[in-house]
């Protein structure tokens, strides 16, 4: 799943037209959804970016073979021009800094940036929005610094204009090829999934309540299981019919199926 | 890079570099052997290195190098997990932290948050500190929480090497299983230096040694040195408890020898696999290794094979490399 973290309907519109998203829900946050991709729609600042983004997070919670872009305008230094798109490798706020793992292959040019509390009038050495960072923090609760992707569009150099929706739709829409490709890396960022498959897991479970193992029992059938998996690459078969009597007898069918796993 | 992983930049196409170090001669020196990298800017390299919630596995497939200056300490005491070789001082010298390579049974994927390499470019500052214990002899292992033949931008093997020569009380020994010896070519053999080259069956090196020089390769590394003087020691560590070990381990050691003449060779180490626990416990979560679920015993908060286990993997080997090496040239280690 690619979730979209996006402040404003007009940032949104051009990947909800190309990606045919729909729209799920209104209130609190509007989300737009479809079978690979969650959107949510946050508002300016970051405040509304935490709490939309974890809205977002707690009601469709990741898995680890999923990956967060926060797509949104920025304002630029002049070296780079209005409607260009940039990865943003590093991002400054209140006096920290975060820095995304920059590991997804992109065609874009890379830029610090800095989360700012207000509209920026005046020029920084960085690009600017009032998202990132809140964004950034709130999805670390939910992913790994490997997930995260920032992308940003130049839409002015620090002044106060606000750009028309058909400027915006425009300097997106020239990019989407190269987003597609960014989402489609972000697709393929698959890591390791579970070792124990969610039917080892019930079988585990039943023999746990069969054998009426002890807590530390359960830990070592569990590494057992995995250590069995990783070596031959299949899963073991549990087949356990004994009634236990008693803790001796419980020891010993769990010592036995600890050597059979070995 | 291989074809699984073109959604991802190659290694290095990211440097960090600490603000305060940005004008070295070192480190533009490493930016130019990696012009198409992006540089980023940071204050200091824990900023990145231990950054919370970072994927270990992932990173280790599109690496980063960082560029930093380290502070003290520049030593650290010998770990008990390593052989002192009955020195008085045995310290090890992180120089670099993290490895190219990718084996299974590192202990640095528990160790740290990021597999990201961090290269420490003020080897002049470890040097100095190290002058406060020289008056004894003293062993100081440079390649240890790395592999730095394999990868070694700064040149440092050849300046630590150089500095040895200054200091007769100092012996270095530098572990890899890199083959990468042409810059040793340049250096004069010195028997204050042993280079330490860890041997594995090929079978292992395919299932467990990722990205590393295969045997062959490695032993031609070996040989080559070994006829140009230089003083080496095979490190047959750590054995792991495979199946079929006897199956894989006798032909590999009887092979090494018949490629490689006994006589040559300084010393042998042999070791069984050995972790602290709370590395493995660390490993463990990456459910990446059937190494890590091996069923260990846990002693000293160790992670060990069980004792007879243990002992006859190490008498095993033993047994068959005394057909080719006095024992008094085979050490091992072993949890007393």
């Amino acid at each position: 799943m690619i979730y979209l973290v996006i402040a404003l309907l007009a940032e949104a519109k051009p990947f909800i037209k190309h990606f045919d998203l729909k729209k799920e829900s209104e209130k609190p946050f509007t989300i737009f959804s479809s079978k690979d991709y969650k959107m949510v729609i946050t508002g300016i600042g970051k405040e509304r970016a935490t709490i939309a983004t974890t809205h977002l997070l707690t009601r469709f919670m990741p898995t680890k073979n999923d990956f967060l872009f926060n797509i949104g305008l920025c304002g630029a230094p002049k070296k780079f021009s209005i409607g260009e798109a940039l990865m943003i490798n590093k991002i400054y706020s209140s006096g920290k800094t975060y820095y995304p793992d920059m590991l997804l292959r992109h065609p874009f040019k890379e830029s610090a940036l800095t989360t700012v509390e207000k509209p920026q009038n005046s020029a920084l050495a960085t690009c600017v929005d009032m998202e990132s960072s809140a964004i950034y923090k709130t999805a670390l609760y939910f992913f790994k610094t490997s997930q995260l992707a920032f992308l940003k569009i130049v839409s002015d150099h620090f002044s106060n204009e606000i750009p028309q929706k058909e400027s915006v739709y425009q300097w997106i829409d020239q990019h989407m090829q190269n987003f597609e490709i960014v989402f489609s890396n972000a697709k393929r960022f698959r890591q390791k999934d579970e070792t124990i498959t969610s039917s080892l897991k019930q079988k585990s479970i039943y023999i746990e309540e069969k054998l009426k193992l002890s807590h530390s029992q359960k830990l070592q059938l569990k590494d057992a299981l995995i250590y069995y998996i990783l070596r031959y690459d299949s899963e073991p078969s549990l087949d356990i019919s004994t009634t236990i009597e008693s803790k001796s007898q419980r020891n010993r069918e769990f010592e036995l199926l600890i050597t059979s796993l070995k | 890079m291989n074809s699984s992983s073109h959604h991802l930049n190659e290694s290095f196409s990211h440097i960090y570099v600490e603000k305060s170090i940005r004008d070295l001669p070192d480190v533009q020196s490493v930016q130019k052997k990696f012009l198409r990298a992006k540089i980023i800017e940071i204050k200091h390299y824990k900023d990145i290195f231990n950054r919370p919630s970072q994927e270990y596995r992932e990173q280790k497939k599109s690496l980063s190098l960082v560029l930093a200056k380290k502070e003290e300490p520049y030593l650290y005491k010998g770990s008990h997990f390593s052989d002192d070789f009955g020195y008085e001082n045995f310290f090890y010298t992180p120089s670099m932290l993290n490895c190219l390579y990718d084996c299974e049974y590192c202990y640095l994927q528990g160790m740290y948050q990021s597999a990201n390499i961090v290269l420490f470019v003020n080897i002049e500052d470890f040097f100095s500190e190290l002058r406060n214990y020289l008056d004894k002899p003293t062993l100081v292992a440079i390649s240890y929480d790395t592999d730095l033949l394999a990868f070694d931008p700064l040149d440092q093997v050849t300046k630590w090497f150089q500095y040895a020569l200054k200091e007769k009380n100092l012996h270095l020994e530098l572990r890899t299983k890199s083959a990468n010896y042409k810059p040793l070519l340049n250096l004069q053999p010195s028997t204050q230096v042993t280079l330490a080259w860890t041997l594995s069956p090929q079978s292992v090196i395919d299932k467990f040694e990722h990205k590393t020089p295969s045997l062959k390769k490695r032993v031609d590394a070996i040989k080559r040195l070994s006829e140009e003087g230089w003083q080496i020691r095979i490190c047959f560590d750590p054995i792991l408890d495979i199946d079929n070990f006897e199956d894989i381990y006798t032909p590999f050691i009887r092979e090494i020898f018949e490629q490689i003449d006994a006589e040559k060779i300084k010393e042998c180490t042999i070791g069984t696999f050995r972790m602290s626990n709370k590395h493995i416990k660390n490993i463990k979560k990456m459910q990446h290794s059937s190494l890590a679920f091996y069923p260990y015993e846990i002693k000293k908060d160790m992670a060990l094979y069980p004792k007879s286990r243990d002992s006859y993997l190490l008498n095993y080997i033993e047994k068959i490399i005394v057909e080719y090496m006095p024992k008094e040239r085979i050490r091992s280690w072993q949890e007393q």
